[in-house]
């Protein structure tokens, strides 16, 4: 039997379309999308094309009426507004370009930067008058007014403010190898000159004025640094005068401590002394019974050595000739009508005192040595601030006077004093032990 | 008949220039940053756009009757607001440079930057700068509009 379904038309078999096949489908779009960016692109080109001035410039005016008015460039129209800022970015390079080309050649625009980018206190409206001033005095063949206002507009908005957005447009002008240029530069705190190079010098010196570079000293300066200088040079010059006399007072007083023990010292021993003489010279006493000569001999001596150090003390205190000072010096000099216990502690002060000079002098000439241009009463401060006369005494006292010395001192004053004593050590100027 | 445009017109004075100049600085740095705003062509900025021209209406770079009529331009699509910012921003740019082209066809300068200082520095005073922006469209851009 004859299959019946043979007589039902056969079903019409699926045609291959464009929608059988989604990957022909995407091809298609694809294709379209193709076309219209093509044609967008085409109609963008066109409108730069027809806004090209023929200095090279586009005139963003007509692209934007030619895109707005071109169907075919809506598809792309957004990312022709987004190119709109870099468009006209490009413009001002550009025109900042052209500008530095012209104002090189351009004495009126060097004018401008030099009187402008020196002053301290540029407003936005100096700016914008000096626009219209360039605009008036520069050639408009050459430097066009879209170029005058890509500079100012650079100016105005540079981000360090005005001040640095003329000094920019400046050292572009300048060129780099011209403001690279070493020239002088502020002076340091001490008036030594220095360098800087000359595109830095219209930013102004850190914390003076913009655009100014003060490369002299400020006034009064050299007379306060002279002055400083003498000042330094005469007390040093003090120092190493009494440090000159100094060996010949340690001689002249451990003379007198020697002398000191060998008469009876205190008072009313100056007329004794007299009598002494007197009665060895005119009353005829056996040989035994005469005051000993060498006693007298020694208070004579004791005398003139006294006489003659409270001299040298009067010079170093810069003595010329009063009473008040000479009978200053001689009353605080080891003198016959003291005890001979007062003349031994004065004279141990003294050489203390003698051997601090000399280590202060020794210090300062370190230093001075080390560094030429060092002052001396920077020095003699730092020194001053642990340098203790009685460091330099302790020495000449005996070892149980040293006990009762330091035992005397409430223990604050204890502390600071072996504390001196202990950097008077380390820094060489005394050379025995603390401790013992 | 044919408007007179800026060639025509008798060119302004220094100070009208440096008036015109401010006006155009001003806008253009308000139109900056929009074309900056990330969001420009995205979603509706007329607020941010109202901000800025109230900024300029404050700072009397602009007469609130302009702002009024300038905003009535705005439009309310996103698309459309983009294409609007770009737009003016070139026409301001481009009307800076013709400002500036038209006084200096005109004017002669002296060539000595310190003289022209001491002659026209202060011809145009900030504080009368929307009187001096109206006096340099009266007179020079009848029609037109700041």
């Amino acid at each position: 039997m004859p299959d019946a379904s043979a007589l039902y038309p056969a079903p019409p078999q699926p045609q291959q379309g464009i929608l059988s096949d989604p990957s022909k489908l995407y091809g298609f779009v694809a294709a379209a999308q193709l076309a219209k960016t093509f044609a967008a692109k085409q109609a963008l080109g066109q409108a730069y094309q027809g806004a090209l001035n023929p200095d090279g410039t586009v005139d963003l005016g007509k692209v934007a009426t030619t895109l707005k008015n071109d169907p075919n460039a809506g598809f792309v129209l957004p990312e022709a507004t987004s190119n709109m800022l870099a468009q006209h970015g490009q413009m001002i390079s550009n025109d900042t370009a052209s500008f530095d080309q012209y104002a090189k050649q351009s004495g009126f625009v060097q004018q401008w930067l030099a009187s402008r980018a020196n002053q301290p206190n540029v407003t936005k409206e100096d700016i914008l008058n000096d626009a219209v001033s360039l605009a008036r005095n520069t050639n408009p063949n050459i430097l066009s007014s879209g170029a005058i206002n890509s500079v100012i507009g650079g100016i105005l908005s540079d981000p360090g403010g005005i001040k640095s957005g003329l000094v920019n447009t400046q050292n572009r002008v300048m060129g780099a190898a011209n403001a690279a240029q070493r020239i002088q530069g502020p002076p340091t705190e001490t008036g030594a000159p220095t360098q800087m190079p000359l595109g830095a010098a219209g930013y102004g010196a850190p914390g003076g004025m913009p655009g100014q570079v003060q490369t002299a000293p400020p006034p009064g300066f050299g007379e306060r640094q002279a002055g400083a200088a003498a000042l330094d040079t005469k007390l040093a010059g003090g120092l190493a005068d009494a440090a000159e006399g100094s060996p010949s007072r340690i001689g002249i007083l451990g003379n007198l401590d020697n002398a000191v023990d060998k008469f009876t010292a205190g008072p009313g021993a100056d007329w004794s002394m007299v009598a002494k003489a007197f009665v060895n010279r005119n009353v005829p006493l056996p040989n035994g019974w005469q005051f000993d000569p060498k006693s007298i001999a020694s208070q004579q001596e004791f005398n003139k050595q006294a006489m003659q150090l409270a001299q040298q003390q009067f010079q170093s205190i810069g003595g010329t000739g009063t009473d008040a000072k000479f009978s200053s010096a001689f009353e605080t000099s080891p003198n016959e009508t003291l005890s001979t216990l007062g003349n031994k502690g004065i004279i141990r002060l003294l050489k203390g005192n003698e051997d601090a000079l000399q280590a202060k002098n020794t210090a300062w000439l370190a230093r001075s040595s080390a560094d030429p241009n060092a002052s001396y009463r920077q020095f003699s401060q730092d020194f001053n601030n642990h340098f203790d006369p009685r460091v330099f005494q302790f020495k000449y006292l005996a070892p149980t006077e040293r006990k009762a010395y330091v035992q005397q001192m409430d223990p604050q004053e204890q502390q600071k004093f072996l504390y001196n004593a202990t950097v008077a050590r380390k820094q060489g100027w005394i050379n025995y032990d603390m401790s013992k | 008949m044919q408007q007179p445009g800026p060639q025509q017109a008798p060119a302004p004075t220094h100070g009208q220039t440096v008036a015109a100049l401010r006006h155009f600085n001003a806008v253009l740095g308000e139109l900056k940053g929009l074309l900056q705003n990330p969001d420009l062509g995205k979603a509706n900025l007329k607020s941010t756009i109202i901000d800025g021209m109230t900024k300029l209406v404050a700072e009397r770079i602009i007469p609130p009757a302009a702002a009024v009529s300038q905003l009535a331009s705005v439009p309310d699509a996103p698309y459309q607001q983009a294409q609007w910012a770009a737009n003016h921003y070139a026409q301001t740019v481009q009307a800076q440079a013709a400002v500036l082209d038209h006084h200096r066809q005109s004017a002669m300068g002296t060539g000595n930057y310190d003289l022209e200082n001491a002659l026209h520095s202060d011809e145009s005073d900030p504080e009368n700068h929307l009187e001096t922006m109206h006096g340099t469209m009266a007179q020079h851009y009848a029609g037109g509009q700041q």
